[in-house]
């Protein structure tokens, strides 16, 4: 293994540091994480009383053997690259394994809705917050011209300068990326679920927390796809600044800051949601008398998402085949 | 602010949402200036028809609470509604007296409630 370049050894450590932050993901979230809200429900859906003395172990015990498939496939993966020496696919390793896990995770919430979650109790009434939610208070459309801006400056650098070596996955991925989650955080900020009559205040304050949590999870995923394909544009669409050796470790260094507050971000925000939501009904676990109340981001579809993402998907494949 | 509707509430839905907004506005939660959320807004998050809310609002504006303007959004106008005859702000309460004498309360209980009703409506408003 002597043979590595010192990019290789930049790869592998940012491997060990995602590996790290899955095996904290397990411990301290995903492990327990359809008890986040207390024994009367299992993920999002309402659970009747006892359901953890009997049906629920199953269903738990289901989870969990399902979780620990997902980080044993990965683990081997891992294993099978570093042992065959193929570190090159370490890159593809990082983006595979959170795919893979997401898809899973996904799919496992969306089965769970559909067999005890898929008839959630009726309310007959429901609230409604009279405050305002403007676009301009949650997305920065100066901050989205910026973005918009380097990504033109980006393609106009790899189409008219990028030579041979250019590998068109990065940038198309990383403008997907970008681009389709615009729509998102517009949706994000447009929709609400209904709030429950009891607690409402805490419940909007919650809803609240957690609309700015993903518009933040998302924008920090932007800005580091946007790094990422501007680092990737300036490194292959110029050819000087392969020969700039600080360049190209300026380049890395921004990234993994980057990536390393996206981490934070992530693990900081959740807590704080978890404990906020501890005892709070999941949006997902009833129906206003009006509107039936969506799982996952605040009023997001998860076949709006699932399209997203099955375009993510797709299109790794199609550059991978 | 919230605005609460029930569908086993007896009043149709725009009227719930009048109805609590002008409780709102009377209690001082919702003081003049203030900005209402679009009707969209409203009808998305509880998923009702747009038109369901847009009558609530024009009825709030016919009724002087409310303007609506293309680009600057609903506003709060006043605590006070549009003149209106003394007959016409008495007959709600005397439908209201009505029902609770036809539903057997006595009169000190019924000013009772009364007093109940407006001290927390009053209490709401002073304390802004």
């Amino acid at each position: 293994m002597s043979g590595h370049s010192t990019g290789d050894w930049l790869l592998l450590l940012v491997t060990a540091l995602i590996v790290i932050i899955f095996v904290f993901y397990l411990v301290r979230r995903f492990w327990n994480y359809p008890l986040d809200h207390g024994p009367g429900f299992f993920l999002d859906a309402e659970v009747a009383p006892g359901f953890y003395s009997g049906e629920g172990v199953r269903w738990l015990k289901r989870y969990r053997t399902i979780l620990l498939a997902e980080y044993l496939i990965g683990a081997v993966a891992l294993a099978a690259i570093l042992v065959s020496d193929r570190w090159s696919l370490l890159p593809f390793w990082q983006v595979g394994a959170a795919v893979f896990f997401t898809a899973i995770f996904f799919g496992f919430t969306v089965y769970t809705r559909a067999t005890f979650g898929a008839n959630p109790p009726v309310r007959t009434s429901a609230v409604v917050s009279l405050e305002t939610r403007r676009l301009c208070d949650y997305i920065s459309w100066p901050a989205e011209s910026l973005m918009a801006a380097i990504i033109a400056v980006c393609w106009a650098l790899l189409l008219t300068h990028g030579y041979a070596q250019v590998q068109w996955m990065w940038p198309v991925l990383c403008t997907y990326i970008i681009v389709g989650l615009l729509p998102f955080k517009i949706v994000v900020v447009r929709n609400s679920p209904p709030l429950p009559s009891e607690r409402a205040e805490e419940h909007y304050r919650w809803a609240d927390a957690q609309r700015g949590y993903w518009l933040r999870r998302m924008d920090f995923f932007r800005w580091f796809s946007i790094v990422i394909l501007a680092g990737y544009a300036l490194l292959h669409g110029w050819p000087a600044a392969n020969h700039i050796v600080w360049l190209r470790w300026l380049v890395i260094g921004i990234e993994l800051a980057v990536w390393l507050v996206l981490v934070g971000i992530l693990i900081r925000g959740s807590g704080r949601l978890a404990a906020m939501g501890r005892d709070l009904r999941p949006a997902g676990s009833w129906s206003g008398p009006f509107r039936r109340a969506t799982l996952m981001m605040p009023g997001v579809s998860p076949w709006l998402f699932g399209a997203w993402f099955g375009g993510l998907v797709l299109l790794i494949v199609f550059f991978r085949r | 602010m919230f605005l609460t509707v029930d569908t086993n509430d007896k009043r149709p839905l725009y009227q719930q949402i009048v109805d609590g907004v002008k409780a709102l506005i009377a209690r001082g939660d919702l003081r003049e200036g203030a900005t209402l959320p679009s009707v969209r807004q409203v009808a998305g998050d509880l998923g009702v028809n747009l038109n369901t809310i847009a009558v609530a609002y024009r009825r709030l504006q016919e009724e002087g609470f409310l303007s609506i303007r293309h680009g600057t959004g609903t506003i709060v106008l006043s605590r006070r509604a549009r003149a209106v005859e003394e007959d016409e702000l008495r007959q709600p309460l005397r439908t209201a007296l009505t029902q609770l004498i036809l539903a057997g309360r006595s009169d000190r209980e019924i000013i009772t409630a009364v007093q109940q009703e407006l001290e927390f409506i009053n209490q709401k408003g002073d304390s802004r």
